[in-house]
């Protein structure tokens, strides 16, 4: 467990400054991107004002407005090719440069697959790291907001109201936590087969970019079959929910085993 | 050591823990809808107590399920799997069905459709269309008999007899079991004809007795056929059409027509254009109501006599949408904004009319004005 926190620890600590830097970006770029949006509704509400009129009808916004804007967006997007980019990154960079550190990991005195779970547990950090943050900027991106927009324009928000689910905001952040559990669970089973098809290439080269390949397409149709089992043998629907987490679970534990095989016996620097 | 590692220690804390705290923000914001529920508004209380209300309701942009009673709402988020699973609709019929799988889980597998299916207090009947000889045309009908005393089920297939059309499209409209004789109401189609067929079987022989055609329209006059009944208290009970009549609406050459089918003697009388001008058909047991909106009426209609009685005149039937009739009592809803936010559907008011004694029994509503951004998206089932 030791060796487990150290490692975490130690992934953590390399990406970080990406990190850091991707999140200054996000804060900078979203703060920059409501404090100028909010500013143009505020003058083209100036621009047409007329005492007694009703403006709500017509020039009415919501903080949703501004945050669903290009540039509010693309910095969370470029957060997320980020921590795709770093699924590869994090196995892939031990390899690379002039004195490979995979030698060194891999002859550290302790179960190798500690090192897949510092991995994996690192990325599921980042990404829960990016949700807070995003939450709790409400507070500062809302009060610049408001402090811009005037009130006879202004329809406020609530935090759970911007995070509405048909947002990509909603999506990242679900209303509610079954929801939360499920997309995250299916996202770690997805990077489980992601970090196993590295750990393949990695260890066989050119074969084992054909042996994941293969491993990808046999985890969809075990995942598809689920679906077709419950079909063909009329399954009842909660039934065959059941029979998709078995396969998800499946999935998941097939990809350690491999993992965990190939670590330990097959793995070559 | 905490020191070397206090980055990712206090990295990982902060990110855990305050996933966990919005979520439980999120669920304590969602929890004060407990307070909501039925408020009597006029007439006798103990209606409203008996009440009790499904429906689908937002909040924030969210979906919830909700379950009011004069005491509470219960009200549960629709998951990304309720969605997937269907658990999402809280219709009548669709938690009959789920009910029945609950209890009778291997004889219930492949049926999704109430209106095929039977229930009393010795059986579950299903009835099926298909075809046997895996052609594109419907030629046999299965029974599925689940004796609920043996625990056992037994199935036949009968051919359904082609005089001089094939069928392509079938559904089993309504099954009953009558004397030991099941009757089963089937619309058949093909592109040229849409038929309502009575098939009568013998259980107990697991023969057809007799297959003959109630109605028929060509599809060339444009018709179309639509059968259908509003459900009552009976058939939640047991989860079986037990009604002796069933309504159905033809429309043929954009002209509307409407039929009620005597299920016992096997035949379709046509309710008078006159009565049925602005009216719709409402069936309870063997009572065959006519209720007219326009005027605010409500009429029993006599088979033997071909005559209609006014019941009532209400104000209600003019204002509101009728949404269910059991036990000799209509309910009627009305959803509307409150005077803040009249375009946001945030109350809905519930209203009894008691048939027998000509009058409203109950009036209450169900009101979540209070909860900035939230609204009552429809009702799906009054107990």
């Amino acid at each position: 467990m030791k060796n487990y926190f150290k490692l975490v620890d130690f992934e953590m600590k390399r990406f970080w400054k990406i990190y850091a830097a991707l999140i200054g970006l996000l804060i900078t770029a979203q703060s920059i991107t409501v404090a100028v949006l909010s500013n143009s509704y505020k003058n083209r509400f100036e621009e047409s004002y007329m005492p007694g009129m009703n403006y709500v009808d017509d020039y009415s916004v919501r903080f949703s407005n501004v945050t669903m804007s290009d540039g509010f967006m693309v910095p969370i997007v470029l957060i997320i090719s980020a921590l795709v980019f770093y699924i590869f990154f994090t196995w892939y960079r031990e390899w690379l440069g002039k004195n490979t550190f995979a030698y060194q990991l891999l002859l550290l005195p302790f179960n190798r697959m500690t090192i897949y779970f510092a991995k994996l547990t690192s990325l599921l950090l980042y990404i829960f790291g990016c949700l807070v943050i995003q939450i709790a900027m409400y507070p500062l991106l809302n009060t610049i907001f408001t402090s811009i927009v005037p009130q006879e324009i202004r329809i406020d928000q609530s935090l759970l109201l911007w995070l509405s689910p048909d947002s990509l905001l909603g999506v990242l952040i679900p209303s509610n936590s079954v929801d939360f559990f499920t997309s995250y669970g299916v996202g770690i089973v997805a990077v489980s087969v992601i970090f196993t098809v590295i750990i393949l290439e990695r260890s066989f080269r050119l074969k084992g970019v054909g042996l994941g390949i293969a491993f990808i397409a046999f985890c969809i149709f075990l995942f598809v079959e689920s679906f077709i089992i419950g079909e063909n043998y009329l399954l009842y629907i909660q039934e065959r929910v059941i029979l998709q987490i078995v396969s998800l679970v499946m999935i998941t534990v097939l990809s350690f085993m491999i993992s965990y095989y190939i670590i330990n016996k097959k793995i070559s620097v | 050591m905490l020191k070397r590692y206090s980055f990712t220690l206090l990295f990982s804390t902060i990110s855990i823990f305050s996933i966990f705290i919005f979520y439980t923000y999120v669920n304590a914001n969602v929890k004060e809808f407990e307070k909501v529920k039925i408020e009597t508004v006029g007439g006798d209380e103990e209606e409203g107590e008996q009440l009790k209300i499904n429906g689908h309701l937002s909040y924030n942009n969210s979906d919830y399920h909700m379950n009011v009673s004069a005491k509470e709402m219960r009200i549960a988020p629709i998951t990304f799997l309720d969605r997937v699973s269907g658990n999402e609709s809280l219709f009548l019929e669709d938690m009959q069905i789920r009910k029945l799988q609950e209890q009778y889980k291997g004889f219930m597998r492949g049926k999704y459709f109430i209106s095929s299916l039977y229930e009393d207090n010795s059986f579950l009947i299903s009835a099926d269309l298909d075809s046997l000889r895996n052609e594109p045309t419907i030629d046999s009908l299965t029974i599925e008999i689940f004796d609920k005393a043996n625990e056992t089920t037994r199935s036949f297939s009968l051919s359904i007899p082609e005089e001089s059309i094939q069928y392509e499209y079938g559904s089993v409209e309504d099954v009953q079991l009558l004397d030991q004789q099941l009757s089963i109401i089937m619309r058949m189609s093909n592109d040229e004809k849409i038929e309502l067929i009575q098939a009568t079987i013998n259980v107990h022989q697991q023969k057809l007795i007799d297959a003959k055609a109630l109605y028929s329209v060509n599809k060339d006059k444009k018709g179309v056929i639509s059968v259908s009944s509003i459900v009552n208290e009976d058939y939640y009970r047991h989860l079986g059409n037990h009604n002796r009549f069933l309504s159905f609406t033809t429309v043929v050459d954009e002209k509307s027509f409407d039929y009620v089918i005597d299920i016992r003697a096997g035949r379709v009388f046509q309710l008078p254009e006159k009565l049925m001008a602005n009216a719709s058909v409402l069936i309870e047991g063997n009572k065959i109501y006519v209720i007219d909106k326009s005027v605010g009426a409500l009429y029993k209609y006599d088979v033997a006599t071909s005559l209609s009685h006014l019941l009532m005149e209400h104000e209600i039937i003019k204002e509101m949408i009728l949404f269910e009739i059991k036990d000799s009592k209509l309910y009627f809803l009305n959803y509307r904004g409150s005077e803040d936010e009249q375009d946001v559907t945030t109350i809905v008011d519930i209203s009894i009319l008691d048939i027998n004694k000509g009058e409203e029994v109950y009036r209450g509503k169900i009101d979540v004005s209070e909860f900035n951004n939230s609204q009552i998206n429809y009702i799906s089932s009054i107990f």
